[in-house]
């Protein structure tokens, strides 16, 4: 990660919301996709998305429209979840994966009525493009939205409040993992509800000459709730992550990251009686091994440098590694996931972490979600 | 620190607990998956397994059989996750001896 200078800005493909906001912020490189990594600091914008409403910019996330006379059985080919009876204006998270059974990507699939969204992470959309490209038919068409779109999120315990500035009806009337399509001063958006925080969350996809007044006119939205002044605050990366894995909610770059299906614990993305997609037989042999490991959330209280990739043993016996690691503000401890041996890979026992000068950390692997969001207790009015 | 053999087995038995969690849910709910294909940290509800506020219900009743523990229905927390209704059946049997 670096400062935004204008050498990251013309190496990085950036939007145009993007680039405006990099002025602001730190830049990640997000295989070739520039990606704002923070703001005004991971730990401040965590607050906000904990407890106010976070605002990301989502547009280096691939859009893909897949559209034409074979649609739905092009897309479903590509996804290990079933998406036969998924009804219009709905959305499901699905895993992509290969020949070889390895995760492409997890993406979110829009069900329109003449066609299927796909969207992917920044750090996959290009493979997830040329697997597209390389897999299409001839009766389907693929649509690249993000020459014309920009997608924008916001999460938090109040972001149901933001959401209704935006759409014309009651919002407690757009369950989970659903989507409308609605007009946003005369423009066409679609308006999506759906997060990675377990805070209520939504995302907007509008076009491009939108996404920087949307932006501020979100950014500027406030209210009080009794002796709470709720805020927008633009989040970065870093702090969604910090989020993400508080509530067990996987991210390519991680579980996605040369791990099987079973090791990332990434199941429950695969619909159990579905068998035509491509990596099928390759993920039931993986299914079927013996001598396994997955992976297990942990906390560490200790403050000695603990990095991924460090040893995890029981009794002075390696059992695993740290793959995944980062500072939880509301547990005031690290916070990360181990990929562990099977028989030792639950939760609630104690286990050592080996830092790189040898030292000993205790860790203690624990139960998702790690931490409770705030949403889980507020109901919308 | 654990002994190796102590925490294996400490894990044996958090597994076996986790296993019939998943039993119970695939079982009263009449649900046609492997119970192994549930993982211990997904969520219960909404896009995890699924299942809504009514099987919730079923859920409260079914723990309170097999495991003599009481959940109420305002402390819907404990359906985060298996692990999480483990946890909660292992803090609320200890307590309760």
């Amino acid at each position: 990660m670096m400062k935004s200078g204008d050498h990251m800005i013309n190496v990085l493909n950036m939007s145009e919301l993007t680039k405006s906001l990099a002025e602001h912020g730190a830049l990640r490189d997000e295989s070739g996709y520039g990606v704002i990594a923070t703001f005004q600091g991971a730990e401040h914008e965590y607050h906000a998305l904990r407890n106010h409403v976070g605002l990301i910019d989502l547009s280096a996330s691939g859009l893909y429209l897949i559209s034409g006379e074979d649609f739905v059985e092009f897309v479903s080919s590509l996804l290990t979840k079933d998406i036969e009876f998924l009804d219009i204006e709905k959305t499901v998270t699905s895993l992509m994966l290969d020949e070889d059974g390895q995760i492409i990507d997890m993406v979110s699939v829009y069900r329109l009525e003449q066609a299927i969204l796909i969207e992917t992470s920044a750090a996959r959309r290009d493979k997830v493009g040329a697997w597209l490209a390389e897999r299409k038919s001839d009766g389907v068409e693929i649509e690249h939205w993000n020459a014309s779109r920009t997608m924008i999120g916001f999460e938090g315990p109040y972001a149901w409040k933001l959401a209704q500035t935006i759409v014309p009806f009651d919002i407690s009337s757009v369950p989970y993992q659903a989507f409308v399509e609605i007009e946003l001063e005369n423009e066409p958006i679609v308006f999506i509800r759906s997060g990675f925080t377990g805070e209520y969350g939504y995302k907007i996809i509008v076009p491009h000459h939108q996404a920087m007044s949307t932006w501020t006119q979100l950014k500027e939205w406030g209210e009080e709730e009794g002796e709470l002044e709720i805020k927008v605050e633009p989040v970065g990366l870093e702090a969604l992550e910090i989020a993400m894995l508080e509530v067990r909610q996987p991210c390519a770059q991680v579980e996605g990251n040369g791990l099987t299906v079973y090791e990332a614990a990434v199941q429950w993305f695969v619909s159990y009686h579905k068998e035509e997609y491509v990596g099928y037989n390759a993920l039931q042999q993986q299914l079927q091994q013996e001598s396994k490991q997955h992976l297990v959330g942990f906390t560490a209280a200790n403050a000695l440098s603990l990095q991924i990739g460090n040893a995890v043993m029981l009794s002075s016996n390696k059992v695993g590694r740290i793959v995944q690691l980062v500072y939880s503000p509301t547990l005031e401890k690290k916070l990360g996931l181990a990929l562990l041996d099977d028989a030792c890979a639950v939760s609630g026992i104690e286990l050592e972490g080996i830092n790189e000068a040898g030292e000993s950390v205790v860790l203690h692997t624990v139960s998702s979600p790690y931490v409770l969001p705030k949403s889980w207790s507020i109901k919308m009015i | 620190m654990n002994t190796y053999e102590a925490g294996f087995a400490q894990a044996a038995e958090r597994m076996a607990l986790t296993s019939k969690i998943k039993e119970i849910i695939v079982q009263r709910l009449d649900m046609d998956i492997d119970p192994a294909f549930i993982t211990d940290d997904q969520p219960i509800f909404g896009r995890g397994l699924g299942l809504d506020s009514i099987d919730a219900l079923e859920l409260l009743v079914a723990i309170e059989d097999e495991f003599g523990v009481t959940i109420f229905d305002d402390n819907m927390a404990v359906f985060g996750s298996v692990n999480k209704v483990a946890d909660y059946i292992v803090s609320n049997t200890k307590a309760a001896s």
